[in-house]
């Protein structure tokens, strides 16, 4: 953040390097004048590695969005680069990808945030991975990622009767609301819930405290698990988040590797995720450690974005 | 064998006549026949007891075949004629070579060596088939990298559509809600909103001529390509496709230097093809140099093949490269092309038993070579 506006709103200043003119000339109108924030982007942007490598070291970056495949050098030489002259600048990549794509990727590179070029293109998600990297706090909170005049309800699993409940509270919502694969969506989910609730509580040496399945009478406060779901004019979201923030985004991306590469079948962990993964639009998962973990599902009602199923991982 | 035999002689005598695979006829310029082997009544399907005095005596359904023996004076070398009969048998091809042979001053022979070369033929074209076939294959192993390739490559301009279809969406909302809370626009408003949703309309139509470029390099990879040959004078084809060149947009810095002093040379091929590869040659030369610069062309005969070499003074191609620039969808340049046009060209040029070879020095410069076979007349 390097100054601020007459109207006391910060600035930050964003690179975006693509070689295709056409995608880089539309990212830079679509944030100069569409996209809404509390802050203003200064917005530079050129068309290959070399170039962007003398921009960031000439000018102090908030953000700096670069395409993959480039002419002379690709898009990682410049994230290396800026991990050398401005480790505190945040990157993501745009680049026509799968989640296999996106889990090696992620692996090699630590970015983790990564903006599928895509036809059709979706520029709220440009605008919320954005927003997400400026001001962090936002990716957390299901009330993000949905429009105004959103409805949304909130459950807090307090003990282990109410992961039932909260799956027919799911189950209803998911379709009185026209979402697709209402049974598998509702299952995978309650598999992440259940997780949240059984892998999340540890005993002091490390070893978990609940055994998966068993009854839980009453969770520690600590423990509780929150399950919000809403929907808007386009979309149903759902969350859910413990307190634990105990996993990694090294870990999620290890367990996707597993289910991705066929060898996590019989795996507890992950199997979820990636299941999600396969049945939604969009996942987010966040992760603050040691505070909160929070799976974010998103279903579009029209099918226009269902061919594209974007993962990001937002780690504070 | 007598061993004072001359050499005319033992060619005369049967038993040295019939142990030829060949058939062979020998007869005097007055057509009169010598000399007809056992093999060469077989192929023209002549009994053996049969005697021909002359030519004339041979045959009506040789009588084509008679007279063109008659009525030519000089040498044929790999000629071909097609004989039917008698009556309803196929029609055969057979490949003749025909010689004078001066015995002495007075005595002046014709000398014909033929065989039925329908067969041959008939494995030629089965050859040319299974090449064509194999050709195929190949093209249809590279599929899985093309579709990898494809994917990719239409999918920056169909997002660059999806973009900017988005950004007239919202310019023109943004418009309409600007008209609904003021009642009056001043021109200047309306033509700032207006010319912002027309610079997006731009940009959706170069994305879409992109994708379209794709689409029908694509096709041109893709489809079983007909070669329809012609035996045209390389020369002319290099400076055809300079002027064709010439009248393109983007060649309009560029001059090709081209001078041969060498006769005619001829090849048989696809001219339009042929012309393409050259066309290709010169606009990546003319990428490689910024736009602008001399292209020159020069061409050489080496054991009967012609080469025709077209040089750039460019930036030239990364040693790294070379080895897969002929590969489809390898690109130097992300912003102009897909990376099917040097693909295209080389295999055209191998389609006529060619070959297109590269050779840069970074820096300095690329030479592309076109090896082509010269056709020869009967060859």
């Amino acid at each position: 953040m390097n100054a601020h506006s007459s109207n006391g709103q910060p600035h930050y200043k964003v690179l975006i390097v693509d070689d295709d003119e056409i995608i880089r000339d539309s990212m830079v109108r679509y944030l100069t004048k569409f996209h809404e924030a509390p802050y203003v982007l200064d917005i530079d942007s050129c068309a290959d590695t070399p170039q962007a490598k003398a921009k960031v070291e000439e000018t102090h970056y908030d953000l700096v969005i670069t395409d993959i495949n480039l002419p002379t050098e690709d898009g990682f030489a410049v994230i290396k680069h800026l991990g050398q002259v401005s480790p505190d600048t945040k990157t993501a990549m745009i680049t026509a990808y799968k989640v296999e794509d996106y889990v090696r990727m992620a692996k090699k590179t630590g970015v983790f945030n990564i903006i599928a070029k895509t036809a059709p293109f979706n520029f709220d998600e440009l605008s919320t991975i954005i927003n997400n990297l400026l001001i962090p706090d936002t990716a957390f909170d299901l009330v993000h990622y949905m429009g105004e005049g959103a409805e949304i309800t909130t459950l807090t699993v307090t003990n282990s009767d109410q992961i039932i409940d909260a799956f027919y509270a799911l189950r209803t919502f998911f379709s009185d609301n026209g979402a697709k694969h209402v049974d598998d969506l509702s299952t995978a989910m309650i598999e992440a819930l259940t997780n949240s609730v059984y892998h999340v509580a540890k005993l002091p040496d490390g070893s978990l405290k609940y055994q998966k399945g068993q009854v839980i009478e009453k969770l520690e406060p600590e423990e509780y698990v929150y399950v919000t779901f809403g929907k808007d004019q386009d979309r149903v979201g759902v969350s859910i988040c413990d307190q634990g923030g105990r996993i990694t985004a090294d870990e999620v991306l290890y367990w996707l590797d597993r289910n991705i590469s066929g060898n996590g079948l019989l795996d507890t962990h992950g199997r979820g995720v990636y299941l999600i993964h396969t049945l939604v639009d969009r996942l987010i998962i966040n992760i603050a450690p040691g505070r909160r973990t929070e799976i974010i599902v998103l279903d579009y009602f029209s099918n226009e974005y269902c061919s594209n199923r974007p993962l990001y991982i937002n780690q504070v | 064998m007598r061993t004072n035999a001359t050499p005319h002689e033992i060619l005369q005598m049967p038993v040295v006549l019939d142990a030829m695979p060949s058939g062979l006829l020998i007869f005097a310029l007055d057509g009169s026949v010598l000399a007809l082997n056992v093999k060469g009544r077989q192929i023209l399907n002549l009994s053996e007891t049969a005697t021909f005095a002359n030519l004339k005596d041979l045959p009506p359904y040789l009588s084509e075949f008679a007279t063109l023996l008659a009525t030519t004076h000089e040498d044929l070398n790999r000629s071909e004629i097609v004989v039917q009969g008698p009556e309803d048998e196929a029609p055969r091809t057979i490949g003749f070579s025909l010689k004078t042979i001066h015995a002495s001053e007075e005595e002046v022979f014709r000398f014909l060596v033929f065989t039925d070369i329908t067969q041959v033929l008939k494995d030629r074209q089965m050859l040319e088939r299974i090449q064509q076939d194999l050709f195929q294959s190949q093209k249809l192993a590279s599929v899985g990298t093309m579709i990898s390739g494809v994917v990719h490559e239409l999918n920056n301009p169909l997002t660059g559509v999806s973009m900017s279809t988005d950004l007239t969406r919202l310019s023109l909302e943004k418009f309409k809600a600007s008209l609904a809370k003021k009642s009056t626009l001043s021109k200047e408003e309306v033509e700032t909103q207006v010319d912002e949703a027309l610079r997006e309309v731009h940009k959706i139509a170069k994305a879409s001529k992109k994708a379209a470029v794709l689409v029908s390099d694509l096709l041109t990879f893709s489809r079983p390509t007909q070669m329809i040959t012609t035996v045209e004078c390389m020369q002319e084809i290099i400076e055809e496709s300079i002027q064709a060149f010439y009248a393109h947009p983007t060649a309009a810095g560029v001059k090709c230097q081209f001078q041969c002093t060498l006769p005619p040379i001829q090849v048989k091929c696809d001219k339009v093809k042929i012309e393409q590869v050259f066309y290709n040659l010169f606009k990546n030369a003319t990428e490689a140099m910024g736009g602008k610069g001399q292209i020159r062309v020069e061409v050489r005969v080496e054991d009967g093949q012609v080469i025709t070499s077209v040089t750039d003074y460019g930036k030239g191609i990364p040693s790294e490269a070379l080895t897969q620039i002929f590969e489809p969808f390898f690109t130097t340049n992300h912003s102009r092309g897909v990376g099917l046009g040097l693909s295209i060209s080389h295999k055209t040029i191998e389609q006529h038993q060619g070959r297109l070879m590269v050779e840069s020095i970074e820096g300095e410069g690329t030479t592309f070579h076109i090896r082509l076979p010269i056709y020869e007349e009967g060859g």
